[in-house]
């Protein structure tokens, strides 16, 4: 009796496991037959060895493939040496892909697109276009990304129209779901935008999900994938059913819950509708913002669908990494959103601490004396008519200055100049006073408060992306 | 000929579809099966003598499934 291990494609469940099981046991000369569908192995036990072309006709019916390449020796050098070489190849994507972020960055691919009190729809289209390049993309674009090569890598035998039709109901949902929210808004105000905590709370939790889907898709940790099917049967009924887009409604209700999702230009634009008054330009404004983010998010979906062969291999392992960087750097922003003092993490200590850390980074640190990094020199702001007045430009993502030193107890006139502000920068939230507020480009924009307790407050854009550390440090009177 | 619906509770994915029609066409006296995945409602014809109990016992020794209704 000889033992050979196949790697099989296509096994993504018990039930593919029992079915290989099954199928192989029947060939003549095989003893026993055991599969593993985290790691994609079927270990064959035999008195004469089935012929690989056997094994495969007796699969390939259902959707599975027997892979000729990576046929692998239980124990021998071969399979260790697979194992490596594929984290190298996992390292070198995550260079290429920091390459190129870092080669892009300076270049600035976002244009200084300002929001202004007046614009037309065909502006706010164009505002789309950009939007679906940068911060929408992060999120939106990475959900849909980490989705769709799941679904394409559990799916390998569908044609490339049938993985592409998912996404169109994933685009139809999108755009009915804004037009018919920015009416919504329009009409009745605010009643279902999100809170910052809870676009927060929402995109650590997306976030989250799209680390772990990357972690799938390149394989890391093949564990992993044992918490797909391992859930409640009730909810994992559901789960499956929108994570592997099977029926129309998931996908066409997972691109209506973008809305929803944390996207600086969305949500400059929820509050420019609310300002606004009217259901009508509320559900333009929407419609054609949505159609703006469509050539984008439909030709991701198109890549996605379309390639093959190694080609194929290769999108999903860049997919995987660039889901797993974007995913990070959302959970950072989610945190700002949810009030934690990122401060923190500019210094670059507190990056792997957990968030149940939050209590003792929070906490008062004797040994700072009040004022945290880099506002230990700062000046108190003058008092003007029994106010004190904070002069501060947005300038792209920058805040100047960013950081204020106040006293506590008296009134704050904080005046923003949004003019040169770009995409998520339009809006300015301050977590721990619940401030959040649209800035207009066109004229100066006054928000006042009266802080009356001692403390550091953070503020940033609506994704948390702006100059990290940017607070008012509010002081006791002692003069 | 009978036919007999039942509904199979954990199904999820076209594997399950395949595995469980493939366990009961092996049952004697099942001439045809035809499962729906997505509400786990399973169909089958059979001749009158075959003992609904012997398929709810193999389609649950998988481990995965539980047959209700039947």
């Amino acid at each position: 009796m000889a033992k050979k291990n196949y790697k099989i494609k296509g096994m993504h469940c018990h039930a593919c496991e029992v079915l290989m099981e099954r199928r192989f046991r029947k060939i003549s000369g095989v003893k026993k037959v055991e599969a593993d569908y985290a790691t994609g192995i079927v270990k064959v036990t035999y008195d004469s060895e089935p012929s690989v072309l056997e094994l495969n006709n007796s699969i390939k019916d259902a959707g599975y493939s027997v892979v000729i390449e990576d046929e692998i020796n239980r124990g021998s050098k071969g399979a260790d040496e697979q194992e490596k070489t594929d984290y190298l190849e996992v390292v070198m994507y995550f260079i290429i892909v920091l390459g190129i972020y870092a080669a892009l960055k300076p270049i600035g691919i976002l244009p200084h697109l300002s929001l202004t009190d007046n614009m037309s729809y065909g502006f706010i289209f164009l505002l789309g276009i950009v939007a679906a390049f940068s911060t929408c993309l992060a999120v939106s674009g990475g959900l849909l990304l980490a989705v769709a090569a799941k679904y394409n890598e559990m799916h390998s035998s569908l044609t490339g129209w049938q993985k592409f039709k998912p996404n169109i109901y994933f685009n139809i949902g999108r755009i009915l779901s804004y037009t018919f929210f920015g009416f919504v808004i329009g009409a009745f105000g605010s009643v279902l935008t999100l809170s910052p905590f809870g676009s927060g709370v929402l995109t650590i939790i997306v976030s989250i999900v799209m680390v772990l889907l990357g972690f799938q898709l390149l394989n890391l940790f093949p564990w992993l994938r044992r918490f797909q099917p391992k859930m409640p049967k009730f909810i994992g009924h559901k789960v499956h059913d929108i994570s592997s887009m099977e029926s129309k409604s998931a996908p066409f209700m997972l691109g209506a819950g973008t809305f929803f999702l944390p996207c600086g230009f969305t949500m400059a634009l929820q509050l420019y509708v609310l300002s606004k008054g009217s259901a009508v330009v509320g559900a333009l404004a929407m419609l054609a913002f949505s159609l703006g983010t469509l050539p984008t998010l439909a030709s991701l979906g198109v890549i996605s669908s379309f390639v093959k062969g190694s080609l194929q291999k290769d999108f999903l392992k860049f997919a995987g990494v660039i889901v797993i960087l974007m995913g990070l750097f959302n959970i950072i922003s989610g945190l700002t959103l949810v009030g934690l003092d990122t401060g923190d993490f500019s210094t670059g200590s507190n990056l792997l601490s957990t968030p149940g850390s939050k209590a003792i980074s929070s906490a008062p640190k004797p040994y700072l004396k009040q004022a945290p990094k880099g506002t230990a020199n700062l000046e108190l702001l003058p008092i003007a008519d029994g106010k004190q007045i904070a002069r501060m430009r947005v300038n792209g993502l920058e805040y100047e200055p960013a950081n204020f030193k106040v006293r506590q107890g008296v009134p704050v006139e904080w005046q923003v100049d949004a003019s040169d502000a770009s995409g998520c920068a339009h809006v300015l939230i301050m977590p721990k006073l619940k401030i959040s507020r649209y800035l207009s480009g066109d004229k100066l924009n006054i928000i006042t408060f009266t802080p009356t307790e001692a403390g550091n407050y953070p503020f940033s854009c609506s994704m948390g992306m702006t100059t990290l550390g940017a607070s008012f440090v509010v002081v006791q009177d002692t003069t | 000929m009978k036919t007999t619906k039942f509904t199979v509770k954990g199904t999820h994915c076209i594997a399950c579809k395949n595995l469980i029609e493939e366990i009961c066409r092996e049952i004697d006296g099942i001439a045809s099966c035809n499962v729906d995945f997505k509400t786990g409602m399973t169909i089958i014809e059979h001749n009158e003598k075959l003992n609904l109990g012997i398929v709810k016992k193999e389609i649950e020794s998988l481990g995965i499934y539980k047959v209700q209704s039947l």
